[in-house]
């Protein structure tokens, strides 16, 4: 017996969506599955959101990057440029430089794309890494999270790779400079470094294969280790539940939060929106590699200030602050790049991947499983390494613009650099140790500067329960 | 009718000036060097401790000094950098003339066509021999040392052109072989539509690049967005805060 | 104060406390649901107005301005509708360690060694296993042939460039250089005639000051002081495209290497490991720069066997 139903104004809609379910659910069985996850408890803290914002700039990015793609042509050959930018009338460029131009000043809402993409793709990498730093600060890397730790860290470098090929493609005369010192610091490898350039480039630089390559890395390659990645970084965080801040309420046990539906989905559905909506702003307001003042890409020209994207900086600033250190040791030259180009940045993600176990093993020194966030002063230790090695990666940033900066500030270039070399070594140490006696100060001097007053559940040798379901620790 | 032939008789005199205009002028440049840059430049520009020779640097050089203000220099230490011109135009004029009087360089070159020159080779030769200095939009570069490279925003093509031919400071010269007056005037045609052309892609923040852009993108972008996400997630309450 | 579902709660509070908690919801609610609708309205105006603007020819500031009110305004709108109008709520849910049970482990492990006897059949088929195993291994190293084909061996590539004695010097518009055309303080790049603009020959031919130029540290011949350089960089291999006239140093704009060219590009500061390779050069009968052969060692950055002979290979 149905009861007249006054919440509907219109009938119609009610029954159909009603009907739409039934059909899936015939199909799928998606009743009780859905009934659970609508009500999910969902931990709503604002810094819980920085994921989102990359992932949200992650759709910005393949939607509009599948539109530059059906423009793009990844081709080197040559063609006389017939376009509407005068000082480039009859130059001859790159089938691919042309594409470019044509997407810029030809196609209706073409330079707008072509910006909003580029835009998104550095605020791909600044939510990346300021998520990074909020799991990292509040301990949210251990146990059980050390996979997505791993996860997370690999497709930071993906979104390196994404970003530095995706600027490669339009072959202008300042990405064309960067792809030849990534080139060379293939080459600087002992043994197998001119072998692997010359595989990647399909013979010597610059070769007529590079643009193509590129290409399918960029579009094909590359998103699909992104997409993939990121599901399984989210299926995994369905699976283990979102750490939580501590409090009389929030336990190791359980998870306090909004409802999925409706709060927490209009809070992502309102950040969606916001992201496409400032990248938008800043795609039509902010004029982002103008290539067509750079011109296209030759071998024999280079221009300063020569930058990457902002994400590469702090490889940059490694190879303007390394000494000229380049030896020959029985026959086998060691090349002044490949210390600051291959082992330091590899010595450092390598420590970046493995900073779960480092820290279990050395600070925090318990393997429980932990679904509570720490405060940075919990773990002074941690804090102060991390405020360290963040202080040492912003003046290796700081190092690779020291042109810009040297210019800015009237100070002498050679100055510059050798000043950086010297705050490289002191200012990490200072502020790592200056926020190790804050954290330690705040939290009280009589707690252990390694957190071990947390040890979560399943203690010291992880022990599996004996009973499924169990709630209590 | 007198001021008819009077006005012809001016003209004429003019038309007929010449080398009578140029000597007078380089007497006059004579006495002001005299006055003001032999100190540094020693007698008869011959160059002394506080000044290099000025034989042969030629019309274009002086000129391009005086119209840009790098000279004179209050004192030899003092740095050489743009300023208002420090000398009126006869002035300038006459020094220039003495100048050249003293020796073959190059002369000042002619910017006239500017109008019909060709933006796209400008364009490919600002790039092959400015770019790497100047940088792509003429913004000025940090080149070694305490240099930079001047920003080109304000010059006048007049001295574009100058500079180009002799090479002041640290900056190379592009002598007539290299780069001829149709090549120079090409790029200071370019510089001026650089200048003068809108960015389609809207606020170009300095044009430096990608350091730029990655301020933009942390602070101005990412900034709202993080007062979004402030606004939208829950903040710790009194209740949530914990001491531990 | 807060409920256990984060809603205001009327424990504790007397009725007219509890109405005004009641009152002050409402009023927010209606507010968030007033500004909510202003914003939806100037979405859809928005939206019109970039449609308009998009079938009048767009513009790229405008565009991007439009869609950002589009958006963000319903985006305002449905953030005010769930933090004002619905307002905060709160669910509990246990969390379940993350390890399975030992139970359940044991019967995992059951099915799964069952299955595994069955293969390899009770300890049986082990050779069978071995070989498949090695079978495996070969199979994943015949994956690197498509790697190994994407491009060839460097060989002596990087040994050698496009310099050959006698080669003229031309500059990127293919035009023979004159001795007499370079001046003091000029730098221009040159080609070998017979591959102008190739990438691996560039180099910088450069008029000395004749005072400052130190013949003595030189390695290769020049023609009367005018020396060339090979124009990549040592270091990561960019254009050295500075010329620092008034110090005689070519600077590289990518990680700032300093050479002297008086004294055989040596490095004067910065991360380059060793000197800009030079071309021996003269001048011909008629005035020309020529080459009398290739760089005197390989040019561009260092790579680990540069120092191997390969004079006639």
């Amino acid at each position: 017996m149905s009861t007249p139903d006054t919440t509907r104004t219109r009938p119609d809609d009610g029954a159909r969506m009603e009907a739409l379910a039934r059909w899936l659910d015939d199909r799928l069985r998606l009743a009780e599955g859905s009934r659970v996850y609508l009500r999910k408890a969902f931990p709503a803290h604002w810094s819980f959101l920085f994921g989102e914002v990359a992932l949200f700039s992650l759709v910005v990015l393949l939607f509009t990057g599948t539109f530059l793609a059906l423009f793009y042509v990844p081709d080197t050959r040559l063609v006389a440029y017939d376009g509407p930018y005068a000082p480039l009338q009859g130059r001859e460029i790159s089938a691919a430089f042309d594409s470019v131009m044509r997407l810029s000043f030809e196609v209706r809402a073409g330079l707008l794309m072509r910006q909003i993409h580029h835009w998104a793709a550095l605020v791909f990498v600044v939510a990346i890494v300021v998520h990074m730093l909020r799991v990292f600060f509040t301990g949210s890397f251990r146990r059980p999270r050390e996979l997505n730790w791993v996860i997370g860290v690999a497709l930071l470098l993906l979104a390196f790779g994404a970003g530095f090929t995706g600027y490669s493609l339009p072959d202008d005369l300042l990405s064309g400079t960067g792809l030849r010192i990534g080139y060379s610091a293939l080459l600087s490898a002992p043994f197998v470094g001119p072998l692997m350039g010359f595989i990647a480039l399909g013979g010597e630089f610059p070769g007529t294969d590079v643009l193509g390559r590129l290409h399918i890395m960029h579009v094909m390659l590359i998103p699909a280790g992104l997409v993939g990645l990121v599901g399984l970084h989210l299926a995994i965080l369905v699976r283990q539940k979102h750490t939580q801040k501590p409090s009389p309420k929030a336990t190791n046990d359980n998870v306090v939060g909004e409802p999925l539906f409706p709060n927490q989905a209009m809070v992502s559905l309102s950040l969606f929106l916001f992201t496409i909506a400032v990248l938008s702003l800043v795609g039509g307001l902010f004029e982002i590699n103008p290539v067509w003042l750079y011109g296209p890409y030759e071998p024999f020209q280079v221009f300063a200030p020569a930058q990457p994207d902002w994400y590469m900086g702090w490889l940059e600033g490694l190879l303007r602050l390394w000494p000229a250190w380049e030896f020959t040791i029985l026959g086998v030259t060691i090349p002044s790049v490949f210390i600051p180009a291959v082992l330091v940045p590899g010595g450092i993600f390598t420590t970046v991947f493995a900073w779960p176990w480092i820290d279990r093993r050395w600070i925090t020194k318990d393997d429980g499983e932990h679904h509570l966030s720490q405060r940075p002063r919990d773990v002074p230790v941690r804090t102060g390494i991390g405020v360290g090695g963040v202080t040492l990666l912003l003046v290796i940033f700081v190092a690779g613009a020291n042109d810009v900066i040297a210019s800015d500030l009237a100070i002498g270039l050679q100055a510059t650099t050798n000043v950086l070399r010297v705050l490289v070594f002191v200012l990490p140490v200072m502020f790592g140790w200056m926020a190790y006696r804050l954290a330690r100060w705040l939290k009280g001097d009589n707690t252990s500067p390694s957190g071990a007053d947390d040890p979560g559940i399943g203690g010291a040798a992880a022990q599996a329960p004996t009973e499924a379901g169990s709630s209590s620790s | 009718m007198l001021p008819l032939v009077l006005a012809l008789a001016g003209s004429a005199q003019l038309l007929l000036a010449g080398p009578v205009t140029a000597q007078a002028d380089a007497s006059r440049g004579a006495t002001i060097f005299g006055t003001n840059c032999a100190l540094c430049h020693g007698e008869g520009g011959r160059g002394g401790p506080d000044g290099p020779s000025l034989i042969g640097v030629g019309a274009a050089s002086v000129d391009f000094m005086l119209r840009t203000g790098r000279m004179p220099l209050e004192s030899p230490d003092a740095p050489m950098e743009r300023r208002a011109q420090q000398v009126n135009d006869a002035d300038r004029d006459a020094l220039v003339a003495y100048i050249a009087s003293l020796g073959d360089g190059p002369e000042i070159p002619d910017v006239s066509g500017l109008a019909g020159a060709d933006l796209a080779h400008g364009l490919e030769l600002f790039t092959s021999n400015c770019a790497a200095c100047h940088g792509p939009t003429a913004a000025g570069v940090a080149v070694g040392q305490q240099d930079v490279s001047s920003t080109l925003d304000v010059a006048e093509p007049i001295e574009i052109a100058e500079a180009i031919r002799t090479g002041p400071g640290v900056m190379p010269l592009f002598g007539g072989e290299v780069l001829s007056d149709d090549d120079i005037e090409a790029i200071t045609a370019w510089v001026l539509d650089l200048r003068d052309r809108e960015a389609p892609g809207g606020l170009s923040i300095g044009r430096s690049g990608p350091v730029t852009e990655g301020f933009v993108a942390w602070i101005v972008a990412f900034g709202l967005l993080t007062i979004v996400m402030y606004l939208l997630g829950d903040k710790a309450t009194d209740e949530e805060s914990d001491d531990g | 104060m807060a409920d256990e579902r984060g809603r205001p709660s009327s424990a504790g509070m007397s009725i007219s406390g509890q109405q005004a908690e009641w009152q002050a919801r409402a009023e927010r609610a209606g507010r968030g649901a007033r500004w909510a609708a202003i914003s939806l309205l100037a979405a859809i105006g928005s939206g019109i107005g970039l449609l308009i603007l998009y079938v009048q020819g767009g513009q790229t500031q405008l565009e991007g301005i439009l869609i950002f009110m589009a958006f963000g305004s319903v985006a305002l709108a449905l953030g005010l509708w769930v933090r004002l109008v619905i307002g905060p709520d709160e669910v509990i849910e246990p969390r379940h360690r993350m390890a399975s049970t030992e139970q359940q482990r044991g019967a995992f492990s059951a099915v799964y060694e069952d299955a595994v006897d069955e293969v390899v059949d009770g300890g049986r088929r082990r050779v069978l296993l071995r070989l498949l195993g090695a079978a495996a291994a070969t199979l994943g190293l015949a994956v690197a042939f498509p790697l190994r084909s994407l491009g060839p061996g460097p060989a002596a590539e990087l040994f050698r460039t496009a310099w050959r004695p006698g080669s003229r010097l031309v500059d990127q518009d293919g035009n023979p250089i004159r001795l007499a055309d370079v001046a003091i303080d000029q730098a221009v790049t040159v080609f070998p005639e017979d591959a102008p603009r190739s990438a691996d020959s560039q180099a910088f031919l450069i008029g000395t000051r004749p005072d400052a130029i130190v013949l003595d540290e030189l390695k290769e011949p020049t023609a009367q002081g005018t020396v060339c350089y090979s124009k990549i960089c040592t270091h990561a291999g960019c254009p050295v495209g500075l010329y620092r006239a008034q110090a005689g140093e070519l600077l590289c704009p990518c990680h700032q290497s300093t050479f002297d060219v008086n004294r055989g590009a040596a490095v004067k500061s910065g991360p380059a490991g060793r000197p800009l390779p030079q071309l021996p050069i003269t001048v011909d009968d008629e005035g020309f720069l020529v080459a009398l052969g290739d760089f005197n060692e390989p040019v561009g950055p260092s790579f680990w066997n540069m120092t191997r002979d390969v004079a006639d290979e």
